[in-house]
């Protein structure tokens, strides 16, 4: 392996622990992404001579950790007196330097990319930039958006969170921590959702997205690791990326569940999905992230739609409509009641949920109507709902898709 | 290279494993998935419970539900890495087996680590 590569694998495994462990000497992201450059700098002129070390991951951090020190040594004393205070620790920086944190850095980096007083968008940003160690112009060309913008974006969060001394404050604990965790799980959530249906764009979906996301979720699930929540999470990312195999066929047209070819499903995402959630359930998990990576399993083991239990996820999806209050999960709980008994039964929860201000606009809404009223033969009014879902849709691929099914209802 | 690394328990302290476990192991499949060395993985059920051993011996093919006599040891799980040489897969295992020590004390067992054949050159 070349020197470049070897100095890319390393950043990209290794910048959350490196980056936690600078924030926590320096206590600020800017001054510890900064010390992290100038580290690959310096392993970028240095291995092509001597050769990549034995372990690149170890030489970083070495390397970065010593010139964090010499920074604080050049005369830093005030803004590490003002963190020890802040932060309220002992420690020196010499002890902080052995010890082993590296769970807590990292979880504390985790924390600081999902803060409050940063918009769901910027923590997206943040945290593939900071947690999954990617560059803006990877974050640009995952976001369809230009480098400039991404760039503008991570500075202005990064004065954002200066200005809120964010880097500065103490560990969460108790309910603000398992808030903070909360935050960070929908964060990644939201990342693996806009890489598997692309909200806007000519793609259906991004799968590099969603497959960061599946690392930051595990990511996660390493540093919390006694948090069943976040085993559930990775549990239900890896069970949803099983199918990305079969999302779209060889034209890259979106194929939608009823007539996903099954064989081509991920079977080992599948397998570590299992164990992810079953490790989640024997830790005494039953929140949100459970119920969905259950309602996933469901999906994974059956060999069809009509051999699915649409009864058991009706059922799950009721109980996730009475933990998150979401009408978006009542939507999805009336797809399933439609398939367990019947469609007349799903068109009533959906008539309901068509009051609902949340899902103005919201294109699955006449989507999965049209699908109910096509199952009860009413093709003229399903036409009308796919035609009505297609204008709502921000998506091309998907645009196209619910346009070809109001056509073929009408049959065109 | 991909190895199948299958868990053989000697020695179960109490019935059910403390959740201590569940974190320590749960922390490591979690890192082994973030650094993409986990292919597969998956826990098996005791076979006194569920399962058969089929023998051919003197020329006759029998399956045998259980009782089965050969309790003392089992196959609890196994998982597939995919690292670059033997070494690394072992030192998964002792990371794996060293979780049980802290998560689960006085648990005794061992991990056979087997290497798949690569695919068959013509």
């Amino acid at each position: 392996m070349d020197a470049a590569d070897a100095v890319e694998e390393a950043w990209r495994s290794e910048s959350p622990r490196l980056l936690g462990a600078l924030l926590r000497i320096t206590r600020d992201l800017d001054r510890a992404e900064d010390v992290a450059q100038e580290a690959l700098a310096q392993a970028l002129a240095q291995w092509p001579a001597t050769g990549v070390p034995d372990n690149p991951a170890a030489w970083l951090m070495t390397t970065a950790r010593r010139r964090a020190m010499d920074l604080f040594r050049a005369g830093e004393r005030q803004q590490r007196a003002y963190a020890e205070v802040a932060a309220g620790v002992e420690e020196t920086v010499e002890d902080s330097y052995d010890v082993d944190h590296v769970e807590d850095d990292v979880l504390r980096l985790m924390f600081l990319c999902c803060h409050p007083s940063l918009s769901d968008d910027t923590r997206t940003v943040l945290t593939l930039r900071m947690v999954a160690g990617l560059s803006s112009r990877e974050i640009a060309r995952a976001y369809l958006t230009s480098e400039a913008t991404v760039a503008t974006r991570i500075s202005r969060a990064k004065r954002t969170l200066a200005s809120a001394r964010a880097a500065l404050e103490e560990e969460p604990v108790g309910t603000e921590r398992a808030e903070r965790l909360a935050s960070v799980m929908a964060v990644v959530y939201l990342l693996f959702n806009e890489g598997y249906a692309a909200t806007a764009g000519e793609d259906w979906m991004r799968p590099a997205l969603c497959a960061e996301a599946v690392r930051v979720a595990a990511i996660l699930a390493t540093v919390a690791p006694d948090e069943p929540e976040a085993h559930a999470l990775l549990a239900l990312l890896e069970l949803q990326s099983s199918r990305l195999p079969a999302r779209v066929d060889d034209a890259g047209e979106p194929v939608l569940l009823d007539d996903q070819d099954r064989t081509r499903w991920d079977t080992a995402a599948i397998s570590r999905g299992y164990a992810a959630l079953r490790l989640a359930v024997d830790l005494g998990g039953d929140g949100p992230y459970v119920v969905q990576a259950a309602i996933a399993v469901e999906h994974a083991r059956a060999p069809s739609v009509a051999e699915t239990d649409w009864v058991r996820i009706a059922a799950l999806y009721a109980r996730l409509a009475r933990a998150t209050n979401s009408v978006v999960i009542e939507l999805n709980r009336a797809v399933a009641l439609g398939m367990a008994y019947g469609a007349e039964t799903g068109l009533r929860v959906v008539d309901e949920l068509a009051a609902a201000p949340a899902l103005a606009g919201y294109h699955l809404l006449p989507a999965v109507r049209g699908d109910l009223l096509a199952r009860l033969g009413r093709d003229d009014e399903a036409a009308m709902e796919f035609v009505r879902a297609a204008e709502l849709a921000t998506n091309d691929r998907e645009r196209t898709l619910l346009l070809g099914r109001a056509d073929r209802l009408r049959g065109c | 290279m991909k190895f199948i690394c299958m868990i053989h328990e000697t020695h179960r302290p109490t019935p059910e494993p403390p959740p201590e476990l569940f974190a320590a192991i749960g922390g490591l499949q979690a890192e082994n998935t973030a650094d993409g060395s986990i292919v597969e993985v998956g826990g098996l059920r005791p076979v006194q419970e569920i399962g058969a051993i089929v023998t051919l011996t003197g020329g006759s093919v029998s399956t045998t539900d259980g009782p089965f006599v050969e309790s003392k040891e089992l196959v609890g799980g196994y998982a597939v890495y995919d690292v670059p040489d033997a070494a690394a897969a072992a030192e998964k295992c002792a990371k794996f087996l060293a979780a049980h020590k802290e998560g689960w004390p006085g648990w005794e067992g061992w991990i056979e680590v087997r290497a798949y054949y690569e695919a068959p050159a013509p």
